[in-house]
């Protein structure tokens, strides 16, 4: 070992645990993404091409339905809403499941259990990443030009990021002690799809006179505000109403908080679970 | 390092302070929510607790080869993983300076779908090496892995021999300044794991690399590490010398006594019969023949051939107020001298005959352990009385026993003939000593008289005659006919001894009457004539024969079988002394 004689002290080992944890999440990110498609014809396509072809197959179907509506430009406004709304699930299933799943490293190596859940969440928006392509494709066939509004992707990219971590953090640790978790998001999950605008539009609601209550629900329902946002940065281009914009806010501050409030307090014992 | 408390610190790599670990076993699995709300209600959430880690604290200094040792759930594996950071302890904290290389179960993080390119920076990401750094030693990592061709296949299609290289290979690319070498670690084929010795040799011939090393061999702990650690059920038993400890440990698995720095006394010896065994005065010498209880001194005998020329010794030792039983290792004592009876000095190899032995504390086991008791004697008595007599054969102890009964004489040659017929007169003399050991025999046989003329056979001069009066004044054999005829030289069927045998039971008033089916499970039940039956089927109940399958009734008794039989008759059959 002659090379590690000359080498200066700890030039083998990162500087610090963030660097090693970045290292390790990009490394899982990586591995994530390759094993995804590994093997698969058409490859990374198949991230544009999912979004694309639910899209088309739902606009179709509830152009029909949803006559009421007053939304113009119905598939972008499906598919932003769509690739939003799986952003979320995606990632908070992958969170879920991220503890469990890591189990054999957990008890093998030292590593910071926080970068499962959050690295879930960076494959998800890598996922959501290769889907924007696919409303690329869906603005360049209806000729929508995007403006300076576009930007606002980027907060609210960054919010649902937060608020997606927030989960992760919770469920994943929730997941660890009791298994029901697995069962129960997969429910919850499809119920917040349809309790948000994700293929319908809130228009329908307050046309047909729902109670107030509902529409509250509704609009407090912390996915139609990230939705919200990225529809006004691609779909509307103007920028989101302060409420949205606050409520967004809010929300992501609060999943965090009790997302990494709830994992701190529990991960010292995720080893006697797993 | 930005260490201003004191350079002192600097110097240990590892410090455990106070650490346990506590595991709350629950009584029973809960995954559920449903049950474990509907538990919590009730309050039925008990859980039992368990210390895999009492309040253990060491320090190891740099450089430094400490060898953790105990036996299997004792804690040893919790340790390590607490010192390689995967368990967090209960209590008390750990403190590991510089990076560790935990050789404990290696290929963490490894996914079987991904090239082993791909999985080298993936582990190599969670043992916390820097890009660059893999990149740089990609190369070196291979060659060590000698798996050049291989690089780009999922790790799914490889050996599991290939997949532990690879992650050697990883684990020790550079100079960890903590290793943790867990024994269970056997790498690939026997060339590959001498590479892997010589490298862990390495880190630890060049003095930077603290090692911990887990092991249950011994003999490599004690070859490797200049101090050791044990660890027994959580709690820390000994840290010290290698040697030391390594020999403390062994004591608990050798029957010896298990100490621990303070002293411990070796009172009395014992004989295996768990009789006394009283040692001899410390003042004369001399071997008491009762102790201060009345209790008769037994000696301990010992037969030639055995394989150790001093028998293994056996203590009364005293700890505290508990006493225990221990035989004390040969390593810990040493054989001051070997007297005869007559105080003569034994140099030669040992036979026969009653012999003294002055045994001392070796010096290694001087100031921890006290012997009160330094002399003793035993006797050493021939093993394999006859020389044809194979110790390994099924006869041979019932053989040895009845010889020890004293229903066997010393023969000619020392040659027993096991597997001959037993002559009439070999079967009734072999009987008469069986009724003599049981002190009826001899006064039965003197009163009779003399047998001259009950037999036209039998003269009265023959060395059986006596035992022919014997069976006669006994009703073991009844003269019948006219003209009867004892026929000393014919041999003996197996039926006939039963019959002999039931018919000393008889006259010795312990004969009970056989079941009826105790022929039950007699195969050949059919081949006993008639006269016999009662008693083979007497033989087979009081276990005399073997029940069960074959009797072989009208068969020749072979002596050894004779001798068996008559063993087997004794109902409780004394001391082998």
């Amino acid at each position: 070992m002659t090379h590690d004689s000359m080498a200066p002290a700890g030039a083998a080992h990162t500087n610090g645990t963030r660097a090693k944890d970045r290292f390790i999440l990009q490394q899982l990110v990586t591995k994530d993404f390759k094993l995804r498609y590994r093997r698969s014809v058409l490859g990374v396509i198949w991230s544009v091409l999912n979004p694309l072809l639910m899209m088309i197959i739902m606009s179709f179907v509830f152009s029909y339905f949803l006559r009421g509506s007053n939304v113009e430009n119905y598939p972008l406004y499906l598919i932003v809403g769509n690739i939003t709304f799986s952003l979320m699930s995606e990632a908070t299933n992958g969170g879920l499941r991220s503890i469990i799943d890591a189990a054999p490293l957990l008890k093998k190596v030292k590593v910071d259990r926080w970068v499962f859940p959050v690295q879930k969440v960076f494959s998800a928006i890598m996922n959501f990443g290769f889907s924007l392509i696919a409303v690329v494709i869906v603005m360049l066939f209806f000729r929508v030009v995007p403006t300076w509004h576009v930007v606002w992707m980027v907060p609210a990219l960054a919010l649902l990021t937060v608020f997606c971590v927030g989960i992760s953090l919770l469920i994943g640790a929730a997941a660890v002690f009791f298994r029901d978790m697995i069962h129960l998001w997969s429910v919850a999950i499809t119920a917040w799809n349809y309790l948000t605008p994700v293929f319908w539009d809130l228009s329908l609601l307050t046309n047909a006179g729902a109670p107030q209550l509902v529409v509250w629900v509704v609009k407090a329902n912390p996915m139609y505000n990230f939705i919200d946002m990225m529809r006004c940065a691609i779909v509307y281009q103007t920028s989101p109403e302060p409420i949205v914009v606050l409520l967004a806010v809010a929300w992501a501050a609060l999943a965090l908080a009790v997302g990494v409030a709830v994992f701190r307090r529990t991960e010292h014992k995720f080893i006697l679970f797993i | 390092m930005q260490d201003t408390s004191a350079s002192a610190a600097k110097d240990y790599a590892i410090e455990v302070d106070d650490v346990s670990m506590i595991f709350n076993i629950a009584s029973e699995q809960l995954n559920n929510l449903k049950e474990y709300f509907i538990k919590l209600m009730r309050h039925e959430l008990f859980f039992k607790e368990f210390r895999a880690l009492d309040h253990v604290s060491f320090k190891v200094r740099r450089g430094e080869v400490v060898g953790l040792v105990g036996t299997n759930g004792s804690g040893k594996s919790t340790m390590l993983k607490c010192i390689a950071g995967v368990l967090e302890p209960s209590e008390g904290t750990i403190d590991v300076r510089g990076n560790i290389a935990p050789l404990i179960e290696l290929g963490a993080g490894f996914d079987l779908e991904l090239t082993a390119r791909e999985n080298i920076y993936l582990n190599g990401a969670l043992l916390g090496y820097s890009r660059e750094f893999i990149d740089e030693h990609l190369q070196e990592i291979i060659d060590f892995a000698e798996l050049a061709d291989f690089m780009d296949m999922p790790l799914k299609n490889y050996s599991s021999g290939m997949v532990a290289r690879i992650a050697f290979a990883i684990a020790t690319v550079t100079e960890p300044d903590v290793l943790i070498v867990d024994e269970t670690l056997s790498v690939g084929d026997v060339f590959f794991q001498q590479k892997c010795e010589d490298r862990i040799r390495s880190f630890i011939d060049s003095g930077n690399v603290t090692v911990l090393f887990v092991s249950h061999s011994m003999a490599q702990v004690a070859r490797i590490c200049d101090r050791v650690i044990w660890i027994e059920k959580g709690v820390m038993r000994m840290d010290g010398p290698s040697r030391e400890v390594l020999e403390a440990y062994r004591a608990q698995f050798d029957p010896a006594p298990a100490v621990t720095g303070e002293r411990i006394v070796i009172d009395r010896l014992v004989a295996d019969t768990a009789d006394a065994l009283l040692p001899a005065d410390p003042t004369t010498g001399q071997i008491p023949e009762k102790g201060p209880d009345g209790e008769k001194n037994q000696q301990l005998v010992v037969y030639t051939g055995m394989p150790l020329g001093v028998p293994a010794v056996r203590y009364e030792v005293r700890k505290g107020d508990a006493y225990f039983y221990a035989t004390l290792d040969p390593s810990l004592y040493s054989v001051v001298s070997l007297r005869r009876d007559d105080g003569t000095i034994v140099r030669e190899a040992i036979g026969e005959g009653t012999y003294t032995v002055e045994i001392d504390l070796a010096d290694h086991a001087r100031g921890r352990y006290e012997l009160l008791a330094t002399t003793f004697s035993f006797t050493v008595r021939r093993y394999g009385h006859y020389a044809d007599v194979n110790s390994a054969a099924w006869y041979s102890l019932p053989i040895e026993r009845a010889y020890n009964l004293g229903y066997l004489a010393d023969l000619p040659d020392d040659l027993f003939h096991p597997g001959e017929a037993i002559c009439r007169a070999d079967a009734v003399t072999l009987l008469s000593r069986v009724d003599a050991a049981a002190g009826e025999g001899e006064a039965v046989g003197a009163a009779a008289g003399p047998s001259r003329g009950v037999f036209a056979d039998v003269s009265g001069d023959e060395p059986y005659a006596s035992a022919v009066d014997w069976a006669l004044a006994r009703g073991v054999v009844t003269p019948s006919g006219d003209e009867p005829r004892f026929r000393p030289d014919s041999a003996t069927s197996r039926e006939e001894f039963a019959v002999m045998l039931a018919r000393l039971a008889r006259a010795r008033g312990e004969y009970a009457e056989p079941a009826e089916d105790a022929l039950a499970e007699v195969i050949d039940a059919d081949d006993i004539s008639p006269w016999a039956r009662d008693a083979v089927a007497w033989a087979v109940s009081r276990r005399v024969i073997g029940g069960g399958g074959y009797v072989n009734a009208p068969a020749a008794l072979t002596r050894a079988e004779a001798a068996t039989m008559a063993v087997n008759f004794q109902p409780r059959p004394r001391r082998l002394d």
